[in-house]
């Protein structure tokens, strides 16, 4: 037998094992048969084991070259490092969907492993949610899209791996991304199984919670990587440029923060019932959404790695998904009703709110933004495109709006604030503030909205910073040395400040945001060799172009130096590179980037015109560095946020 | 206590928030710095790629239509213009945001109609609800 029949069998096996798993729970249920439920929970735990073992598979094809294998032929050659068949294995559409099922049966056998006893009435709906999801991909590939597909002649090379792919931060950006967009099935199964069995109570509220922590975890820091791989390999423009496939990973990121949000509201005062299943529903129709638009969707993108006629099955699932939450939201209203409603405007519940109110709101700008051309091609037969643009105009604005409430939030108090309690909180950090607005004003003449936008980081800050000190103080009257005050407090409530460091980090991400939209400088020239062009203090003397010839590629490198002008001292060298990979038609620009915490000098060499002269364009970045610095204070902040609080009993 | 409610149905949050949104709509001064070369470059598709602008473009078209614009921009022309220009010569698509006219006016109307209308339905709510809480 050879390894891609294996393969194949084992995925038929695991799709055997999703539908007995999914009948035997349901039912087990109706028939309250102990056995059958245990061994429905047995069966889904083995799809790790067959799924994983097929993965391997895949993989032994790969690493043993074989060509035989449609999926290998197409993503790998002879010429290819072996060390990017981590990559080539999620590369195309038959091995992303393995990848996304290997990742839903580890989620759902993790999920179902770690549950607490809250979750014991609804574990078989659970596990018939979890395997229902996986069931799809399974379907999907067997019926559709084969990755052990093999020729009945061997080719002797394959055709390679999309040159775009070959860099560090595509071992991480692709596979987080789909990770996250697939695992929110987690915390979807989760609150549904809880309504069918119905105790969508507060109980199990911490499990739901640290799920849904997870998975917005991994899609965000998917989404910062993605940036960061577009600002290094350019050719897209920038970390951020509001492209479909970009717009599709953003909106189930942004519900899902403003579920995380607003999930604290119902385990702390049993309100927002309602809106939380809203909210939970909506982020898993919007990835399937972005599955669907992926996978080859009706818009125009400057992705096109999985791109396919699979599209519209994804499309199918997706309306699925939105008749099933409706269903499920229309029988169930009565057992999802709040317990209480808002007492104040001036309260954290409040605050909640407004957040939820802005991350939404972003989310459906966003959506519109995307399906207008759609809408527009449909009843008017114009073909238009919305752009960048649009949405930093749209959008901008409440961003900013929400980053003032991120100041505003954490400090108000549940339930309603007192005058005192506002006095304490909110007098120097407002004050703060205020002297910050009227200071950027003044330096920056013409930048109200950059003006804004920094006082609001200042605000946000100020107010974390303010209650770190109190915290700490208080810890330190105690008698506990100044220095391990902080981490005490931190260690006392870690969900609170965990919350703030990933704050912070937002505002790291929102330091480079305003940097590079509002103060960045650029030019474009043609340069000739041992010419020299200055932009801000920067002297850039372009020294030589290489050229070089690879079997696979050409490359053509620019080297430049770089010189202050005041002092007319060398910084240093500085090599930006233009690689055209002939069998893709495809070049890969790599800017030359010098990073520092001030501003990053960006020299991208554009196009080469004969031998010695060529096209650059150079931007100096200000701030920029403090987006990517966002990237590790975030998973910090988050980890804290999850760290299990040992239970005293 | 009394003297505190009143403090409260101003709703300082909002109104806060509100302002804020209020100043930044009004300020135009979105990419003032930027040299009006290279704002137009972001406001073109380029014609033969997917997806992206002449700005962000490696394409020779799209390099001839960035010394079009420097030379456009030389004769004394409007940014108006120069975007008009090439939506005569490419159609509407080559723009990268749909006009602020006809039809395609809803692209930008509704998602402000649309906040507005559900702030004031939230707040309408919240007040009927914290009345009731007051009975």
């Amino acid at each position: 037998m050879t390894t891609a029949t294996l393969g194949f069998t084992l995925l038929l096996l695991t799709f055997n094992l999703c539908l007995f798993a999914i009948f035997g729970s349901l039912l087990g249920i109706k028939f309250s048969n102990e056995r059958l439920l245990s061994s429905s929970k047995n069966a889904s735990y083995v799809t790790l084991l067959t799924t994983t073992l097929s993965v391997i598979c895949l993989v032994y094809a790969f690493v043993t070259r074989d060509f035989s294998v449609k999926y290998v032929f197409n993503h790998s050659n002879l010429a290819m490092n072996p060390i990017y068949t981590w990559v080539a294995l999620y590369a195309g559409n038959e091995g992303s969907l393995l990848y996304i099922s290997l990742i839903i049966s580890i989620a759902s056998t993790l999920t179902i492993f770690f549950k607490p006893r809250e979750f014991d009435d609804s574990e078989p709906y659970l596990i018939s949610l979890l395997m229902g999801f996986l069931l799809f991909f399974l379907a999907v590939m067997i019926f559709l899209a084969n990755p052990f597909a093999t020729f009945i002649e061997t080719p002797t090379d394959g055709r390679g791996m999309n040159p775009l792919l070959a860099h560090p931060g595509m071992f991480s950006h692709p596979p987080l991304l789909m990770a996250g967009l697939a695992t929110i099935c987690v915390p979807f199964s989760l609150i549904i199984s809880m309504i069918f069995s119905g105790k969508f109570k507060n109980d199990g509220l911490d499990y739901v919670r640290t799920t849904s922590l997870v998975v917005w975890a991994i899609l965000g820091i998917g989404l910062l990587l993605g940036s960061w791989w577009a600002y290094t390999i350019l050719g897209w423009g920038g970390y951020w440029v509001w492209d479909p496939i970009e717009n599709v990973g953003l909106m189930p990121w942004l519900v899902m923060t403003a579920f995380i949000h607003s999930i604290i509201v119902q385990r702390r005062r049993g309100m927002f019932r309602t809106w939380n299943i809203i909210l939970i529903f909506l982020a898993f129709i919007l990835a399937q959404f972005g599955m669907f638009i992926n996978r080859g969707g009706p818009v125009v993108s400057v992705h096109s790695f999985a791109a396919s006629t699979l599209g519209y099955i994804f499309l199918g699932f997706m309306i699925f998904s939105v008749i099933f939450c409706i269903t499920i939201f229309l029988f169930n209203t009565k057992k999802i009703k709040s317990d209480g409603t808002v007492q104040s405007f001036l309260s954290r519940e409040t605050a909640f709110l407004i957040n939820n109110f802005f991350l939404v709101a972003i989310t459906l700008i966003t959506l519109w933004g995307l399906i207008f051309p759609l809408i527009s091609e449909l009843f008017y037969h114009e073909t238009v495109t919305v752009g960048a643009p649009y949405y930093n105009s749209v959008n901008g604005p409440i961003m900013l709006a929400l980053l003032f409430v991120m100041g505003l939030g954490p400090n108000l108090s549940w339930k309603y604030t007192s005058s005192t309690n506002l006095k304490v909180n909110f007098l120097i950090p407002l004050s703060i503030t205020i002297i910050a607005l009227i200071t950027l004003l003044v330096i920056s003449e013409r930048h109200i909205m950059s003006s804004l936008a920094l006082a609001s980081i200042v605000l946000v800050l100020s107010t974390i910073i303010t209650e770190w000190i109190r915290g700490s103080s208080k810890i330190i009257n105690s008698g506990v040395p100044w220095y391990f005050s902080f981490f005490k407090l931190i260690a006392k409530n870690k969900k609170r400040y965990g919350g703030y460091i990933v704050h912070i980090s937002i505002l790291l991400v929102a330091l480079g945001i305003i940097g590079i939209n509002f103060y960045q400088v650029r030019i474009e020239k043609v340069v000739l060799i041992e010419e020299r062009i200055e932009i801000g203090k920067y002297g850039i003397e372009l020294l030589e172009i290489e050229e070089l010839e690879f079997n696979d590629r050409r490359e053509k490198l620019a080297k430049f130096a770089i010189y202050n002008n005041d002092t007319g001292q060398l910084i240093r060298h500085m090599t930006g590179n233009n690689t055209f990979y002939p069998s893709f038609n495809m070049a890969s620009i790599r800017a030359a980037i010098r990073s520092t915490p001030i501003e990053d000098l960006y020299i991208i060499p554009s196009d080469f015109i004969g031998e010695n002269k060529m096209k650059i364009i150079v931007s100096i970045n200000p701030l920029v560095w403090w987006m990517w610095l966002g990237g590790p204070v975030f998973i910090m902040g988050t980890l804290i946020a999850l760290w299990p609080t040992v239970q005293k009993d | 206590m009394r003297k505190y409610s009143k403090l409260v149905n101003l709703n300082p949050l909002f109104l806060s928030v509100s302002i804020l949104i209020a100043i930044v709509s009004c300020s135009t001064d979105y990419d003032a710095n930027q040299n009006r070369e290279y704002s137009l470059y972001s406001q073109l598709m380029c014609p033969v790629c997917e997806g992206q602008t002449i700005g962000e473009s490696k394409a020779s078209i799209a390099e001839d239509m960035k010394e079009m614009i420097s030379n456009k921009i030389a004769e004394g022309q409007t940014d108006l213009e120069i975007l008009n220009y090439f939506e005569d010569r490419y159609g509407i698509e080559i723009l990268a945001n749909p006009p602020k006219e006809g039809f395609n006016l809803i692209v930008w109307i509704l998602p402000i109609l649309g906040i507005i209308c559900a702030m004031f339905l939230l707040v309408y709510n919240l007040n009927k609800n914290m009345k009731k809480i007051k009975k």
